[in-house]
C-alpha cells in the first residue's frame, strides 16, 4: 500500500476512537466538548508506559486507556446529575484543566543517555516503541484496524441487546427510562467509564503512531470535532462515527481537495447537512427503515 | 502588596468590562434560544477583520472602522443565524450548536483569506498615555469600555424589562409554544437578538481590538471562550449576572496572572468554572430550571 | 398495600400537599379527583420517587420508600402512566414496550395484542395519534408486571367512544390481581372503576368516600366549581 494512504487509514482509525467515545457520551444524551482530555490521557499514559517504563505496547495501551476511564469517571461522578449545556461547559472546563496540568507535568528519566518523558509544554518526545521493535507503519495500520473493528463488533452486539435499548432509552428521556426501572445514573457511569476508555486507547495509538505528543494538540479543536463527527455520520449506529470522520479526514484533509478553502466548504457543509438531518446522516429512522427492509 | 491588589482589581475589572460585554450577548442569544452560539467570537472576528480592511485599503480612521466591524458582526451573526438556528426547529439545539461550530471553522477561515498574516495593527481610539487617580494607573480606552459595558447593561435591562419588545422577548424567552399563540412572532424575536447580540458583541470586539492595538486570528475563539466563561460564571440567562461574571472574571484572572502566571491564571479560571457549573451556583442565580414538567 | 402518613411539599410558598393521609388497600382502586392544581400529580410524583416530600412517610406493602429514586420503587413493583403521555420517540413501539424488561420479543408483542397495537409494533414512538400513545404508555406500565399501578389522567384527550374501551381495557386488562390509583377528571370512568374517591383541594384532602355520596357533598362542589368563579 501507498504510504501516504497508510498514514491516512491509521489516522482515521485513532481520531475514530475519539469520535465513538464521544458518540457513546450522546447516546445516553450527554454533549461532551471535553473527550479530547481523555485522548490525551490515554496518549500521555501509554507513551509513559513504553517509553519511560519500558512495558510492552499492550499493556502500555491497556493503562492509558484504563487511566482515560479513571479520569472520564472522575468528571461523570459530579457532573452527571448536570443536564445539556451544564454538562457541556462542565466537561470543557475539565478537559482544559487537564491540558495546564499536562503542560506543568515534568517527568523525565534518563534512558540511553537522553532524557524522554513529558517535559510540560515543550511536550513529550521520544515514544519510539514502533520504530525500534521496527515495526512497519502497514502493521500498525492493521492493529489500529483489528482494535477498531473489535471495538465496532462488540458495539454492535450491545447495541442489539437489553443494555443497547436502556442506553437509547436514558438518552432520549431520563424520566420515562427511571419510570421503567432504568437506575439512569448508573447507565451514564458505565457509559463515561467506556467513553473514557476507547478515548483513551485512540490517544494510546495516537502517541506511538506520532512518536512526540504536547498538550496543544489535545485542545477544544479536537474535542468539538470529535463530537461533530458523530452527529455529522448519524447517531443511528456506531458506523457513523466512523462515517465522519472517514469524511472529514479520508475526503476532505488528505486528498487536497478544496486545498486553501477546505474549512469553507467543509464548515457550510456540515450547517446544511445538520439542517437536513439534525442527528446525522445514518439516523434512528434511516436505520429503523434500514431494517424493515432487511426484515422482508 | 496593597497598591498592587488595588492595582489589579481595577485593571481586572477594566478587562472584565469586555468579557461582560461579550457574556450579554450570549445571554441574549441563549435567554431567547436556548441554544448556543459557538460562532459568536468568530463572527465578531469578521466584523473586525472587515474593519481592519478598511483601515489598510483605503487608510480609515477609527470610527469608520468602528463602524465597519460593528456592521461586519452583525451580517456574520445574520449569515449564522438563517444557517445554524432559524432552520432547526423542535429538539435541535445539539444540531444549532453543533452547526455554528462548523460556521466558525468557516469564518475563522475566511479571515485568514481576507488577511492571511498572522497579526494586523488596528487603529486606536484613544491614543493618550494612561492617567494616574490614587496611585492607580488607568487606561482612557479602557475606562471607555468599562462606560460601554455599564451602557450596554443598563440599555438592555431597559429593552427587556421596560419595552414592549421585552416583554414579548421575555414571553419568548420563558415559552416558545405560547408566546406564539399570543400571536408574537418567535423567529423574527429570535433573529432580532440575534442581530442585536452581534452588534453589541461588535462593540465589545472593537473596544477589544482597538485597546490591543492589533489583531490575530486567535480573536474569534478568545472571544467565544471569554463570553461562554463569564456568562456560566453569572450563572446562565440574567442580564445581571452576565455582567458580574464577566467582572469576576476579569478580577479573577488579573490577581490569576500577578501572583501565578498565565498558565495558573487559566487552571484557576476554569477550576473556578467548574465549581460554579457542579454547585449549579452562578452569582446570577440564574434561569428557573427548564427541567420538563411530568 | 400502599399507604401513605402525612405527606407534605412546599414548592417556595406554595404548599403543594399538606398533611395527606391515604390508604389503598389490595386489590383495589382509589379514585383520586379534585380541581387542576390540587396537587394530584404532586402526589403521584411523591409516590413514583420524583418528588421528595417534605415531611411524612411512604409505604408499598411493608417496605417504607420515602426519598427512594424512581428507578428502584419501579423495581419494588409501581407502574406508573403520565397525564401528558411520552414515548420514546426514536424506538419502535415493540421496543417502547420491551424497554429494559427481560421479556422476550413473543412476549412483548402478546403484550402488545391485549392494548390492540399489534399494527403499530413496527413504528417509531412519534408517529402514534393520541389514542394509540395512551394505550401505550399503559402498557409499558404493566409490562414489568407492577402490583401498584398510579394512573394519571389514562383517558385524557380522549373521545367518549375512546374513553368507553380505555374503561374496558383498564377493566379487562390491567386492573385485575392490582392495586392502584386513578385521578380522572370523567367522573363516568371513576365512577364505574373505583369503590372509594378521595378528593383534594388546595393540597388537603376534603373528602373521602364512595363516588356517588362524594360528588354530592357541598365542599367538594365548592372545590370544583367555586363560589367565587376564580377558583374554578
Amino acid at each position: 500500500m501507498e504510504p501516504h494512504l497508510v498514514g491516512v487509514l491509521t489516522n482515521i482509525g485513532m481520531i475514530a476512537f475519539v469520535a465513538l467515545s464521544a458518540y457513546l457520551l450522546l447516546l445516553v444524551g450527554e454533549i461532551s466538548f471535553g473527550q479530547q482530555a481523555f485522548f490525551g490521557i490515554g496518549a500521555y499514559a501509554a507513551g509513559i508506559g513504553t517509553a519511560v517504563l519500558d512495558l510492552p505496547l499492550g499493556l502500555a495501551l491497556a493503562i492509558g486507556a484504563i487511566a482515560a476511564a479513571i479520569g472520564q469517571l472522575a468528571l461523570a461522578l459530579p457532573t452527571f446529575r448536570l443536564r445539556g449545556l451544564y454538562f457541556a461547559m462542565a466537561s470543557l472546563a475539565f478537559a482544559e484543566m487537564m491540558r495546564i496540568v499536562l503542560e506543568l507535568t515534568q517527568f523525565q528519566v534518563e534512558r540511553d543517555g537522553e532524557l524522554v518523558g513529558p517535559n510540560g509544554a515543550e511536550g513529550f518526545r521520544g515514544i519510539r516503541y514502533i520504530f525500534e521493535r521496527g515495526i512497519e507503519p502497514a502493521e500498525f495500520l492493521l492493529l489500529v484496524a483489528a482494535l477498531l473493528a473489535a471495538t465496532l463488533a462488540l458495539l454492535a452486539v450491545l447495541e442489539r441487546s437489553r443494555f443497547g435499548r436502556r442506553l437509547r432509552m436514558v438518552g432520549e428521556d431520563e424520566l420515562l427510562a427511571a419510570l421503567s426501572g432504568i437506575d439512569v445514573f448508573r447507565t451514564k457511569l458505565a457509559m463515561a467509564a467506556a467513553a473514557g476508555a476507547l478515548a483513551g486507547l485512540g490517544g494510546g495509538l495516537y502517541a506511538h503512531a506520532s512518536t512526540y505528543i504536547e498538550p496543544r494538540l489535545f485542545d477544544v479543536m479536537l474535542g468539538v470535532h470529535s463530537l461533530a463527527y458523530g452527529l455529522i455520520g448519524g447517531l443511528g449506529t456506531a458506523l457513523g462515527p466512523l462515517l465522519g470522520v472517514g469524511l472529514d479526514i479520508g475526503l476532505l484533509e488528505s486528498t487536497q481537495m478544496f486545498a486553501g478553502y477546505r474549512m469553507i466548504v467543509f464548515g457550510g457543509l456540515v450547517a446544511v447537512l445538520l439542517i437536513w438531518r439534525p442527528r446525522g446522516l445514518l439516523d434512528e429512522r434511516l436505520l429503523h427503515r434500514l431494517a424493515r427492509i432487511g426484515r422482508r | 502588596m496593597a497598591h498592587d491588589l488595588a492595582q489589579n482589581t481595577v485593571d481586572g475589572l477594566m478587562t472584565g468590562s469586555a468579557y461582560a460585554m461579550l457574556a450579554l450577548g450570549f445571554t441574549l442569544i441563549f435567554g431567547v434560544m436556548r441554544r448556543l452560539n459557538l460562532s459568536y467570537g468568530p463572527s465578531i472576528m469578521i466584523g473586525a477583520y472587515l474593519g481592519t480592511l478598511v483601515h489598510l485599503q483605503f487608510g480609515m480612521g477609527a470610527a469608520v472602522v468602528a463602524l465597519v466591524t460593528v456592521l461586519g458582526a452583525v451580517a456574520a451573526g445574520f449569515y449564522v443565524e438563517r444557517l445554524c438556528f432559524a432552520p432547526m426547529r423542535g429538539q435541535a439545539a445539539t444540531a444549532s450548536m453543533v452547526a455554528s461550530f462548523a460556521i466558525w471553522m468557516q469564518l475563522e477561515e475566511l479571515a485568514t483569506l481576507l488577511l492571511p498574516r498572522h497579526s494586523y495593527p488596528f487603529p486606536a481610539l484613544i491614543a493618550r498615555p494612561p492617567f494616574e487617580i490614587a496611585g492607580i494607573l488607568i487606561r482612557a480606552d479602557r475606562l471607555l469600555t468599562l462606560g460601554a459595558a455599564i451602557a450596554a447593561m443598563l440599555a438592555l435591562w431597559l429593552l427587556v424589562h421596560r419595552s414592549r419588545f421585552g416583554l414579548a422577548l421575555r414571553a419568548t424567552a420563558r415559552d416558545r409554544a405560547t408566546a406564539r399563540h399570543l400571536g408574537i412572532d418567535v423567529d423574527r424575536i429570535g433573529l432580532i437578538a440575534f442581530l442585536g447580540a452581534s452588534a453589541l458583541g461588535g462593540l465589545a470586539g472593537m473596544l477589544v481590538i482597538a485597546a490591543d492595538q492589533q489583531i490575530t486570528p486567535m480573536f474569534g475563539m478568545w472571544a467565544t471562550f471569554k463570553g461562554l466563561v463569564a456568562m456560566m460564571l453569572g450563572g446562565l440567562g440574567s442580564i445581571p449576572g452576565a455582567v458580574i461574571g464577566g467582572l469576576l472574571l476579569g478580577v479573577v484572572e488579573a490577581h490569576g496572572q500577578w501572583f501565578f502566571g498565565p498558565q495558573l491564571r487559566d487552571l484557576l479560571v476554569y477550576a473556578l468554572l467548574f465549581l460554579c457549573l457542579v454547585l449549579r451556583a452562578g452569582i446570577g442565580a440564574g434561569v428557573p430550571s427548564a427541567e420538563r414538567r411530568i | 398495600m400502599l399507604t401513605l402518613a402525612g405527606i407534605a411539599k412546599r414548592f417556595g410558598g406554595i404548599e403543594a400537599l399538606t398533611g395527606i393521609d391515604l390508604a389503598v388497600p389490595a386489590g383495589s382502586l382509589l379514585g383520586l379527583i379534585g380541581p387542576n392544581g390540587s396537587g394530584k400529580t404532586t402526589l403521584l410524583n411523591v409516590v413514583s420517587g420524583f418528588t421528595a416530600p417534605d415531611a411524612g412517610e411512604v409505604r408499598i406493602g411493608a417496605t417504607e420508600v420515602t426519598g427512594w429514586p424512581p428507578h428502584r420503587i419501579a423495581r419494588l413493583g409501581v407502574g406508573r402512566t403520565l397525564q401528558h403521555p411520552r414515548v420514546f420517540s426514536r424506538l419502535t413501539v415493540l421496543d417502547n414496550i420491551r424497554g429494559d424488561s427481560r421479556l422476550s420479543a413473543g412476549e412483548a408483542e402478546a403484550l402488545l395484542d391485549r392494548f390492540g397495537l399489534s399494527a403499530q409494533r413496527g413504528r417509531l414512538g412519534d408517529e402514534l395519534t393520541i389514542g394509540e400513545l395512551r394505550r401505550l404508555d399503559l402498557a409499558r406500565a404493566v409490562a414489568r408486571d407492577p402490583r401498584l399501578l398510579l394512573l394519571d389522567e389514562p383517558a385524557g384527550g380522549l373521545t367518549p367512544s375512546e374513553t368507553s374501551a380505555m374503561a374496558d381495557l383498564l377493566s379487562r386488562e390491567v386492573l385485575p390481581g392490582r392495586t392502584g390509583i386513578l385521578i380522572e377528571h370523567k367522573m363516568d370512568l371513576i365512577a364505574a372503576l373505583c369503590p372509594c374517591v378521595v378528593v383534594l383541594d388546595f393540597g388537603r384532602r376534603i373528602a373521602e368516600g364512595a363516588p356517588s355520596e362524594v360528588l354530592r357533598r357541598p365542599e367538594v362542589v365548592e372545590a370544583y366549581f367555586g363560589t367565587e368563579g376564580a377558583d374554578a
